[in-house]
């Protein structure tokens, strides 16, 4: 992949969203009495026509020609990376914060960041536990519990 | 009581105190561990700060943007990688010395640089704010318009080369602020009819996509480890003799104002203004025959230079409320998170918490001695932490930050979306700070052009007559700026 597509990829990209966006504005109506002689999408119509103009000049712009190896990229691992968030992030929203979050280091510490076993679950216990223990007890900020469902399951297990 | 009087009281708080030694411990790791930085120390302490009072949260964040701008300077000397941009000209000497066997000695330079370079910002940023506060008071909305698009034109054009990415990343931030509630019509925009995006995107859940999870993605989606040197033996921290610092005053003077003055200058930076110092020191130091092979001149330059920006850089943001980057755009939203609105009527509504603000600063410079030299005794075994390990307890400790905002799944979704968008504008060279900044100053920008219309009955060009001169002159050099980026970028692309 060479870095001119990847500029223009990217402007089409900020292009199709700019048409999402004013589509979405194209639905409001001008309500006189709330409009103080602007309606509400005024100041995001300017800035959208701007951001139309920009992506436009830069796809003219975007002449050189750079192979994106010699950038250093593994897009491989990135993906990789990004999927393992997505999925922990999935994980939290069912089995809460402590499960999600020991899975979720152990997993990338040894997969991702290539950590020795040991002292890769030896962190992921630690940690997140740790973490709990702030947020929850000195900071009064809950984390992320479980659904209620999983909670239901396992205390219907345990009766 | 004085308001000087309740600052001090403010300040000799056991949790503001604690606060500043937890913030500069906290920083200095951050900062020397390369990669990371100045915003992600601030975005992940962020969340931390809803429970506690303004002053101590001001001091925390106060003491991470000290320390985290010094804490780079100790792997460019110890292990010639710098924490941060910032440091890269303090590797010039900095490893050398330590190749000498004189690490201790060379992280003595860097401490004592740091900290003469933050002090004096601290003192110009004391006498400064105010007088700029006072002048601005008399801006109206039309000066206020002009005044953000130079600002912005400044941060876009000068902050990553290019000027339209820059444009483009600063519009996209505008945009992002418009979702939500419009507070002059209290109509509903861009929701696509989710009820959680009614009251806008919050901001930290964004911070922590766009600089902790980009961040790890875009660290993990390098190939080539940074080269790093041996590891050294450091014995800790250790002072040349007065004489040899007084040799080095003048560069360390020079260094000082050169920092605070780009400091000053929005979109420029500490990295800036260090490769200035070095490259004047350089050109006119009493040791300039000895600059790269370890003389601490360089160092002193680099050091005084990048930490006096501290105190510049937040001139503007707390007396116009126009931030310059996007550490002390971060910094501002802790500000708005306790309630406080910087600009020019900042210095009218709070005048004992900013007061309580300059005496935390010149509190948290002087702490970088203060912890500086235990901590330089440990900070090795800190810089062999495996990557793997330390991205991970990012991901983990971000997102429970987004979640800390409003305690919500979407949030934590918010987060995550913009880590994938902060990686992809990495990948196509897009800076990521314009974002942030447009987030911050798209209300006020709005408001002021809604204002200014109305005052000239929807006649936008009336901003730029005789009667509002300081527009003109900002409209001018607005054009300049971009006038000259856009000339730079169309001889050399990228």
């Amino acid at each position: 992949m060479i870095k001119y597509n990847r500029d223009v990829l990217f402007c089409l990209l900020m292009l199709m969203l700019n048409a999402v966006l004013w589509l979405e504005m194209s639905s409001y109506s001008k309500d006189s009495l709330l409009d103080y002689g602007f309606d509400p999408v005024f100041f995001p119509r300017i800035l959208l026509i701007i951001w139309a103009v920009l992506c436009v000049a830069l796809t003219l712009r975007a002449r050189r020609v750079v192979d994106a190896t010699e950038n250093g990229l593994r897009g491989r691992r990135m993906l990789i990376s990004m999927t393992i968030v997505i999925v922990y992030v999935l994980l939290m929203s069912v089995a809460g914060f402590i499960a999600s979050s020991v899975l979720f280091m152990a997993i990338f510490a040894i997969f991702v960041g290539d950590v020795r076993r040991v002292p890769a679950i030896t962190a992921a216990f630690l940690f997140p536990l740790g973490l709990w223990y702030l947020f929850s007890q000195v900071v009064s900020i809950a984390p992320p519990s479980p659904a209620p469902w999983i909670l239901a399951l396992f205390s219907g297990a345990t009766s | 009581m004085s308001d000087f009087t309740t600052a001090l009281v403010m300040m000799a708080d056991w949790e503001t105190m604690l606060a500043i030694v937890i913030g500069t411990v906290f920083g200095m790791i951050i900062g020397a561990l390369p990669g990371l930085g100045s915003v992600l120390a601030i975005t992940i302490v962020l969340p931390f700060t809803f429970t506690m009072d303004q002053v101590p949260s001001i001091a925390l964040v106060l003491a991470i943007y000290c320390s985290s701008v010094y804490g780079g300077s100790l792997s460019a000397i110890l292990i010639n990688t710098p924490g941060t941009p910032q440091s890269a000209t303090t590797m010039l000497d900095g490893y050398p010395m330590t190749r000498r066997g004189e690490a201790d000695l060379a992280i003595g330079w860097a401490t004592g640089a740091s900290v003469f370079g933050g002090l004096f910002s601290a003192v110009v940023l004391i006498f400064a704010a105010p007088q700029l506060a006072r002048f601005a008071l008399g801006f109206g909305p039309i000066e206020t318009f002009a005044l953000i698009c130079m600002a912005l034109t400044c941060i876009a054009g000068v902050s990553h080369g290019s000027l339209m990415k820059g444009l483009l990343a600063g519009v996209f931030g505008l945009f992002l602020a418009t979702i939500g509630t419009d507070n002059m019509t209290g109509s509903v925009r861009f929701t696509f009819g989710f009820f959680d995006l009614s009251s806008g995107l919050a901001l930290i859940p964004v911070l922590v996509g766009l600089f902790a999870l980009a961040e790890v993605f875009s660290r993990l989606g390098e190939a080539v480890p940074s080269d790093t040197g041996p590891l050294a033996r450091v014995r800790g921290m250790r002072f040349a003799p007065f004489r040899e610092w007084y040799d080095r005053r003048v560069t360390m003077l020079r260094s000082a104002i050169i920092g605070t003055c780009v400091g000053v200058l929005p979109g420029t930076g500490a990295a800036t203004a260090s490769f200035i110092a070095y490259a004047e020191a350089k050109r006119s130091g009493k040791y300039r025959d000895r600059f790269g092979e370890g003389e601490p001149e360089g160092l002193v330059a680099s050091e005084t230079a990048n930490n006096a920006v501290t105190g510049g850089a937040l001139v503007p943001t707390l007396a116009l409320g126009i931030p310059g980057d996007a550490v002390t755009a971060v910094l501002m939203s802790t500000l708005i998170i306790q309630g406080i609105q910087p600009g020019v009527r900042l210095f009218i509504d709070y005048p004992e918490v900013m007061d309580a603000a300059f005496i935390a600063l010149i509190v948290c410079n002087i702490m970088l001695l203060v912890v500086g030299i235990p901590l330089s005794r440990m900070i090795l075994p800190i810089l062999r932490m495996p990557e793997g390990l330390l991205m991970a307890g990012i991901v983990v400790l971000s997102l429970l930050g987004a979640w800390s905002v409003g305690g919500r799944m979407f949030d934590i979704y918010v987060a995550l979306a913009f880590g994938i968008v902060g990686a992809v504008m990495r990948l196509v060279s897009v800076p990521v700070a314009p974002v942030i900044i447009g987030i911050v100053l798209a209300p006020m920008l709005e408001e002021s052009l809604r204002q200014g219309l109305i005052l000239t009955d929807n006649n936008f060009f009336a901003f730029f007559t005789t009667e509002h001169p300081i527009a003109i002159v900002l409209a001018i050099a607005t054009l300049l700026i971009s006038a000259a980026a856009l000339r730079t970028e169309f001889k050399s692309p990228d």
